[in-house]
């Protein structure tokens, strides 16, 4: 059970500025524990985003991306009530989605 | 008998009139000279910065500033406030942070002060500690002894994060109204600058003055309110190099850690007097927390 | 209906009011004698303003400090007056009570790790400059009025004794590996509750001090020691090999040494820490040994180290 995202949206003249904060541990794998050992990899590897169901961007992630990863990108010709939505995947098999209307 | 002298010498009252003119000018410009001392706040998420590098690094965190990962942190506080939670199986609700029961708009900016109940000066963490074992029954005592990574402490430090975010944006009222306020901000006073450890370092070896850094990382002036205000009022923050939300305390346990001084305990005396002394000395600046660090 | 009561005394001056309300203000304004000038004013006006403007700046200064105890003294704060609070300044009126803080740093500390808390257990260094600092005007910096805080003949007896427990190397030899120097320039371990007891610690010079020309990030607490050897005369191998194969230190041997092992004894109050002596009441191990301090030697004195580039 992930923690929701924060989604916000900056409207000028029809271009709509996403900024997406998710939260996610984005374990890289390289790190060692207390007791020594590696801890495992954990981290999302697949994030796209869509505009009214059509999919406008798509990321591969893994490792280099930082804890609770921060991502920004504008779609043009948007409108007041189109829908933004973001899905993310990790490795685990864990997938997230939340969505927010354009004002 | 009348005196003679006091007859034929009478004051001469124009003279008279202009000496304590003069005198009230004195006075009126030396105040108006102390109050003229206030200096703006600085905004609040950054330091002037010189030189290429450093302005680098101040168009990066302005960069940052966009997204605070705290803020994720603030929701989570915000659901263990109203969760029944601990051995008594009840919520926060109506823990009083000062401003009555379940008050939080501008609680923290008068954080922290005498609160009768305890008979202590409290800060944010000390509070939120006596109202957890207090209305939800936890051992203060064993959390008091673990150290920050165990589960309920981390648990009030979201917490601090969301009530703390309640604040943003108000100026801090950290009050001086009674004689133990007086005597922490006296004691917290006298131990920044306090210089003890291997090393001679007390808190004002690295902020007492403006312009100082540590390597590239700017030290505010705790002194001043310009410094106070921003360094008290970005506390709690999430730090990116850790990836967690460290609350004021936490700060002070590693400054301490830093200056080669032995463990300061969690919500103990002097962490408090401490924090009464940069709280009052922040007074009129506008908090910003959750803040955000690297 | 009583007798009007007396302004003037038989000799035409202004009586002064015994019964004034023992409030800071009329205690300054008592002490600074404005008031004995004022007395004389019905008989000398001239003089009398001419002696109120020249305590201008006394009275200025202590009425600042009487606000800062009035700010203090008053029941709400509030946030309505949003004034920088100012340390007392011990000029004109002597604090009221130092408040005693060791009990509250018993009851607030722990040792953990190697940090004991004897460490908190204050030297005479650090006892004396810690009064200082608290007592100097805002900003840290000690200015000609403040001068009547320092204690000069306990400054001179600090400094005599932080001098005399510098000791020099047995073999005579002062220089070590620029390499190894820049290393332990760079490193800003030791000491701490999270470092071991029998690790080599660092000097973290580059913490306060800018050094070579490459090291970018560097601190501002201290002066730049960048070109240190060059700018005092050590421009080539030729003035260096002076310096190295001499049995008897030069001057400027014997102060880059000095300044590393005990940087207290050149400047009491130094926020520079000490680097070649046991520090505190506890007498631990200094931080650095002393091959290390002679790498830093050849760091800031040797032509070829990266500081003289």
């Amino acid at each position: 059970m992930s923690d929701p995202m924060r989604i916000r949206l900056q409207s000028v003249a029809g271009v709509t500025t996403v900024k997406v904060l998710m939260s996610h541990e984005m374990e890289s794998g390289q790190r060692r524990g207390e007791d020594g050992r590696i801890i495992p990899i954990w981290n999302i590897q697949d994030v796209s985003a869509s505009w009214n169901g059509k999919v406008v961007m798509t990321a591969e992630w893994g490792g280099g991306i930082s804890k609770n990863p921060f991502m920004q990108f504008a779609v043009k010709g948007t409108k007041p009530g189109d829908k933004i939505s973001i899905t993310w995947k990790d490795n685990r098999g864990d997938s997230r989605t939340d969505e927010v209307l354009v004002t | 008998m009348q005196s003679p002298v006091l007859r034929s010498n009478p004051p001469r009252p124009k003279r008279v009139a202009l000496s304590w003119a003069v005198l009230i000018m004195i006075w009126i410009s030396s105040l108006t000279t102390l109050q003229a001392q206030d200096t703006l706040a600085p905004n609040a998420k950054s330091l002037p910065a010189e030189g290429s590098s450093e302005k680098a690094i101040a168009e990066y965190r302005q960069m940052l500033q966009d997204e605070n990962p705290a803020d994720l942190y603030v929701l989570k506080g915000k659901a263990l406030w109203d969760q029944a939670r601990g051995p008594k199986q009840r919520a926060l609700s109506n823990c009083d942070l000062g401003l009555g029961g379940g008050v939080f708009k501008g609680a923290w900016t008068q954080l922290p002060r005498y609160f009768e109940d305890t008979k202590s000066v409290q800060d944010l963490e000390s509070r939120l500690l006596s109202c957890m074992q207090d209305i939800q029954g936890f051992n203060s005592g064993e959390l008091v002894r673990s150290d920050f990574s165990n589960p309920e402490r981390v648990n009030l430090s979201l917490l601090a994060a969301y009530v703390a975010s309640e604040s943003e944006g108000l100026p801090f009222k950290v009050p001086l109204s009674n004689a133990a306020e007086l005597e922490m901000y006296r004691a917290g006073k006298k131990l920044f600058y306090y210089r003890a450890g291997t090393h001679d370092f007390s808190c004002s070896t690295c902020h007492s003055d403006d312009s100082r850094r540590i390597r590239l990382q700017d030290l505010p002036n705790l002194t001043t309110q310009a410094g106070a205000g921003f360094a008290y009022g970005s506390w709690p923050a999430y730090r990116l190099s850790t990836g967690s939300v460290w609350t004021m305390q936490q700060r002070l346990a590693d400054c301490f850690r830093q200056q080669r001084f032995p463990k300061p305990i969690f919500a103990s005396h002097a962490t408090i007097a401490l924090s009464v002394y940069m709280g009052v000395n922040a007074n009129g600046a506008k908090a910003a927390a959750p803040g955000l660090k690297r | 209906m009583g007798p009007k009561p007396q302004l003037l005394d038989s000799k035409g001056r202004f009586m002064l009011r015994k019964s004034f309300k023992p409030t800071c203000l009329n205690e300054t304004i008592k002490r600074i004698a404005l008031f004995r000038f004022f007395r004389y004013l019905p008989r000398f006006p001239k003089a009398s303003v001419c002696a109120s403007c020249f305590f201008y700046l006394v009275v200025l200064s202590s009425l600042s400090s009487c606000s800062q105890q009035a700010r203090e003294d008053q029941i709400n704060l509030g946030g309505a007056q949003s004034s920088i609070p100012q340390p007392i300044q011990a000029l004109i009126f002597k604090s009221r009570g130092e408040p005693n803080i060791s009990e509250m740093i018993r009851d607030s500390f722990e040792s953990f790790g190697i940090a004991d808390v004897d460490r908190l257990n204050q030297d005479p260094t650090q006892d004396y400059c810690s009064k200082l600092a608290e007592n100097v005007s805002a900003g840290g910096s000690l200015k000609k009025t403040d001068q009547n805080v320092v204690d000069s003949a306990l400054f001179e007896k600090i400094r005599i004794q932080n001098q005399s427990l510098i000791s020099f190397p047995r073999d005579s030899i002062y220089f070590g590996d620029y390499k190894r120097g820049e290393s332990i320039a760079q490193d800003g371990r030791g000491k701490t509750w999270s470092d071991k007891a029998d690790q080599e610690n660092g000097g973290n010079c580059y913490n306060c001090h800018q050094l070579s020309k490459e090291e970018l990030s560097y601190g501002s607490l201290g002066p730049s020691l960048y070109k240190y050897g060059v700018l005092r005369g050590v421009i080539d191998l030729k003035s260096f090999n002076e310096l190295t194969h001499n049995s008897n230190p030069s001057p400027l041997v014997q102060y880059t040494w000095g300044v590393l092992v005990n940087s207290k004894a050149f400047n009491v109050c130094t926020v520079m820490p000490r680097f070649g002596v046991p520090v505190g009441v506890s007498h631990s191990e200094p931080t650095l040994k002393e091959q290390q301090l002679k790498d830093l030697m050849s760091l800031l004195l040797d032509p070829r180290s990266p500081v003289n580039q």
